[in-house]
């Protein structure tokens, strides 16, 4: 048996490394902006979404992060579905309830938004998308 | 309610479809009011939409009273809105000042605009008088009963005075 050339054998690795993880989930365009609501009363209003899995996959984790700038992300809304009955219940799409009362959020600071979400198909959570920086106001006028 | 939005939303789009073919983001025509809630006043604005020019997308918006911004708005950066696009208004409106006047504005701009520009704006909103918190009017209305019996008191001959 012949030996498998090395520069094969890193084309191959390279090739492995390279090739990108089928990730069955997707959503629709993830837009949000800050408002101010009372004195020292800031809130993320986040549009209404929607999130669309491969036929037969079922929703496993949705989350919303807030990354303030100058101050990392944390998570601000995270959703899970019924163990035994997962969403959708038919389908392929999902659109979680959006907070009735919005997200709190530091008046005065910018923040950027990402949707994140894993179905029963991917092997961990994935980027869904995210918006540019927008500004929460520091003040009422 | 959703449908009263929905049906709102609806009408924004129609109004826009109206309008002639413009190199600018445009307005559905932009319409807000004020009221009183428990701690003050609120502005709340009717739905509208934002259409960007063919071939561009919306990038950004927000919302401005008396020049100062109450809502800062972003889209999408992989897949921002080509077409028209009704923003979900906010949940609890903006914050305001009871008994002040504003004047609302949108400002709006696309991938390719090197700043907000005015898409729409109101005529000056008057917002209402304050409404008296119920702790507040207990307590004026304990100071003039207070008031009341130290004058009638005062009043009657021969009470002891302490």
């Amino acid at each position: 048996m012949r030996p498998i050339p090395v520069s094969i054998l890193v084309s191959l690795a390279l090739l492995t490394i390279a090739a990108p993880v089928a990730y069955a989930i997707y959503a629709s365009p993830i837009q949000a902006g800050c408002y101010i609501a009372a004195p020292n009363d800031c809130r993320i209003r986040v549009d209404p979404f929607t999130v669309n899995l491969a036929a037969g996959q079922k929703l496993v984790h949705v989350q919303l992060t807030a990354y303030r700038t100058g101050a990392g992300g944390s998570v601000v809304y995270d959703w899970r579905p019924d163990q035994s009955n997962p969403a959708p219940e038919s389908g392929s799409t999902y659109s979680p309830a959006i907070p009735s009362q919005d997200i709190a959020a530091a008046c005065g600071q910018s923040y950027a938004l990402s949707l994140q979400g894993e179905d029963t198909g991917d092997p961990s959570m994935y980027n869904l998308g995210s918006t540019t920086t927008f500004a929460c106001p520091s003040s009422v006028p | 309610m959703r449908a009263r939005r929905a049906l709102a939303g609806t009408v924004a789009l129609l109004s826009l479809a109206a309008s002639p073919v413009c190199a600018v983001v445009t307005a559905s025509p932009i319409a807000a009011a004020c009221y009183a809630v428990a701690r003050g006043c609120r502005v709340q604005v009717d739905p509208f939409a934002l259409q960007p020019p063919l071939g561009r997308s919306l990038e950004r918006f927000s919302v401005e009273l008396d020049g100062q911004s109450v809502y800062d708005f972003a889209t999408d950066t992989s897949n921002p809105p080509v077409g028209a696009y009704v923003p979900s208004a906010p949940a609890r409106g903006f914050a305001a000042r009871c008994e002040q006047s504003y004047v609302l504005t949108v400002r709006a701009m696309d991938d390719l605009d090197a700043s907000p520009l005015v898409v729409g704006q109101t005529d000056s909103i008057l917002c209402p008088v304050r409404v008296p918190e119920p702790g507040a009017r207990f307590g004026s209305v304990a100071v003039v009963a207070a008031l009341l019996a130290v004058a009638r008191r005062a009043r009657v001959p021969g009470a002891a005075r302490t």
